[in-house]
């Protein structure tokens, strides 16, 4: 027993999604499968340490399934088009001869440890995406993480709402659905189960959205306050171009292989140009607040994990490519290096570093027990 | 498969270039054989020619067969050329090199023109008697056009055949007449008009040929490791630890709930 026992609370939304998109940055610099699995087990055993009981905390196996149907089909698609030079050939497909003009398409003939291995390797890497951005929607308050989006963006509130929210609303109805039919003993598997839960799943999902972007919005979220049209329009302009060249530079940053002035420029561009956007749209904006969610010691050291982890991926991107992308031709072993290796341990720490999130079972006994059976 | 029809061919090549030993320098001197126009451009080196004898399977075979050694990215599914005779060194060689320093690849007809490959040296098949060209840069053919159907004589039988690897001209840099003109326009020019001029690096010998069938290995510390399964064991203890450590939390997590 500790000591000093913190009470149990929510973190930041915007600490569990820094501490998210930092590990997924770190991901996306590494083949390894190695680091990967690693870094998927980092991520796993901290939303299982720290989600709390809302519906779309159950969203991450969601994600786990989803980043898995990933790697399979990256995997079929290499085995069927992927051209084996050499390589040590596992099976042989029967292969298609393709007219002259298509030639340099392979249908079907050998398969290589290799091919499938560059398809793993790939396939892996972008699950270990999917499965950061699934653990800050299981771990992250949507509609709390709405609240801490700047003023300006509410020019498009729905828009954002419906976007944010949609996913973790659709994970949260499948459930309902799929409890609903089971408790009426209805076939859940199989194309007519699939038929019966996906239709009444999106119009759900989606008019639950709906109906929270209605509730912010007479709320005050989203309106223009009477300003006049032209300042709106720039306002709109400004931050629509900044958020573009936002993407456009991080995209450049983050793909080790484009060109620096792409990362760098555009990044700069794009935050001057949203911080005048928000400046000026966020000027006409007043609300007050409550229940305010607070940013305080630990939503520093979750957040910091993530970006230590990020910088210390992008840093050691350098000192070895062997390392971070194993070889495939000839086919070695991949190594574990140290450094990234640690950098990715770093980001397990949220388990401990986070606040216990509030749980329904502080009252214990007070559910129904029909419900848990 | 491929990579045993590479090895064949290279050693079939041996066979054939023992007891003719200067057969394979320069462009090839009988009809068959393909012959291989390698321009290294900015990476120093020249233009060189040599013959693969027989009925190479493929573009990398026949520039194997040719003696000269291949690398290719380490990452990349499809065969792409990285390097040629470890040029150039400062390329990664993990994914595709940039568009504008890479080894371009042509075909062409003895004294014909170049026409670039739309297919991957793995997956071309030179027909006996053609040239195939590789040329380093942003895209451009090889700065001499594929050699005429009657071989220079003379060239090749220069060279004492006994002792390849002692030869002088390999050092010869053969862009010291462009340097000296001060253009690039005469580089093809003079490259092209005389042949003798062009620096045939001596083939390397059909021994070394034979000693490197597949691709040149990238150099690392991987290689030289001590244990290749440690990485991947500790990784598995590293992730079955934390796992279990998951599945102990999700357990007691659930027995809460049921309380």
């Amino acid at each position: 027993m500790r000591l000093i026992e913190p009470l149990p609370r929510a973190l930041h939304p915007m600490a569990w999604w820094l501490w998210a998109l930092g590990l997924a940055t770190a991901a996306s610099r590494t083949t390894n499968p190695l680091l990967i699995a690693v870094l998927v087990a980092v991520v796993a055993y901290v939303v299982v340490s720290r989600r709390g009981d809302a519906p779309w905390a159950r969203a991450f196996s969601a994600y786990l399934v989803l980043g898995l149907l990933v790697v399979a089909i990256r995997v079929v698609f290499n085995a069927l088009l992927g051209a084996a030079d050499d390589g040590h050939v596992l099976f042989t497909l029967p292969s298609v001869a393709l007219p002259g003009w298509a030639k340099g398409i392979d249908l079907g003939g050998p398969v290589t440890a290799e091919e499938i291995l560059a398809a793993v390797y790939d396939g892996l890497r972008l699950a270990a995406l999917i499965c950061c951005v699934g653990a800050a929607n299981a771990l992250a308050n949507p509609k709390r993480a709405l609240r801490s989006l700047p003023p300006a963006l509410y020019e498009i509130g729905s828009a954002v709402v419906v976007a944010l929210t949609l996913a973790p609303q659709l994970v949260e109805s499948v459930l309902r659905v799929r409890r609903a039919r089971r408790l009426r003993a209805a076939p859940q598997k199989g194309l007519h189960g699939l038929r019966a839960i996906a239709l009444p799943v999106l119009e759900d999902a989606l008019s639950r959205s709906l109906l929270l972007a209605a509730a912010m919005d007479s709320r005050g979220y989203g309106r223009s306050n009477g300003a006049p049209l032209r300042l709106r329009r720039t306002t709109s302009a400004l931050v629509l171009t900044g958020l573009l060249g936002l993407s456009l530079g991080l995209y450049g940053l983050l793909d080790g292989t484009a060109p620096r002035f792409l990362g760098g420029g555009a990044l700069a561009v794009g935050i001057a140009l949203s911080c005048a956007g928000l400046a000026l749209g966020g000027r006409r904006v007043h609300r007050s607040t409550y229940r305010p969610d607070p940013w305080r010691g630990p939503e520093w050291l979750v957040g910091g994990c993530g970006v230590a982890c990020a910088l210390v991926m992008v840093a050691a991107g350098g000192y070895d490519p062997l390392l971070l992308h194993p070889s495939l031709y000839p086919l070695l072993w991949p190594d574990l290096p140290l450094l990234p290796l640690g950098a990715i341990l770093v980001g397990v720490l949220p388990a401990w570093l986070a606040p216990r999130p509030e749980r329904r079972v502080a009252t214990r006994g007070a559910r129904p027990a029909a419900v848990t059976a | 498969m491929r990579m045993q029809a590479a090895v064949v061919a290279v050693l079939s090549a041996t066979a054939l270039a023992v007891p003719a030993a200067p057969a394979s320098a320069a462009a090839c001197a009988d009809p068959t054989g393909v012959s291989v126009v390698v321009d290294f451009a900015s990476l120093g080196g020249g233009t060189q020619r040599q013959c693969a004898p027989g009925d190479p399977s493929s573009g990398v075979a026949a520039l194997r067969g040719a003696g000269f050694t291949t690398t290719r990215a380490a990452q990349e599914p499809g065969y792409f050329m990285c390097r040629i005779n470890g040029k150039p060194a400062q390329d990664p060689c993990q994914r595709t090199s940039p568009a504008d320093a890479y080894w371009s690849y042509w075909h062409g007809k003895r004294g014909g023109g170049w026409t670039y490959s739309t297919l991957g040296p793995a997956d071309y098949d030179p027909a006996p008697g053609t040239v195939e060209g590789w040329a380093f840069g942003a895209g451009k053919p090889p700065s001499s056009p594929p050699p005429a159907a009657a071989p220079a004589a003379g060239v090749a039988t220069t060279r004492p055949s006994a002792t390849p690897s002692a030869s002088p001209a390999r050092t010869t840099p053969p862009a010291s007449p462009a340097v000296a003109a001060g253009s690039t326009e005469p580089v093809l020019a003079s490259s092209a008009a005389s042949s003798p001029a062009v620096p045939v690096t001596p083939a390397s010998s059909p021994s070394t040929a034979a000693a490197s069938p597949a691709d040149a290995h990238v150099p690392g510390t991987v290689q030289s490791r001590p244990n290749k399964f440690a990485g991947p064991v500790a990784a598995g203890v590293l992730v079955l630890a934390i796992l279990a450590a998951g599945l102990r939390k999700l357990r007691r997590r659930r027995r809460e709930d049921v309380l």
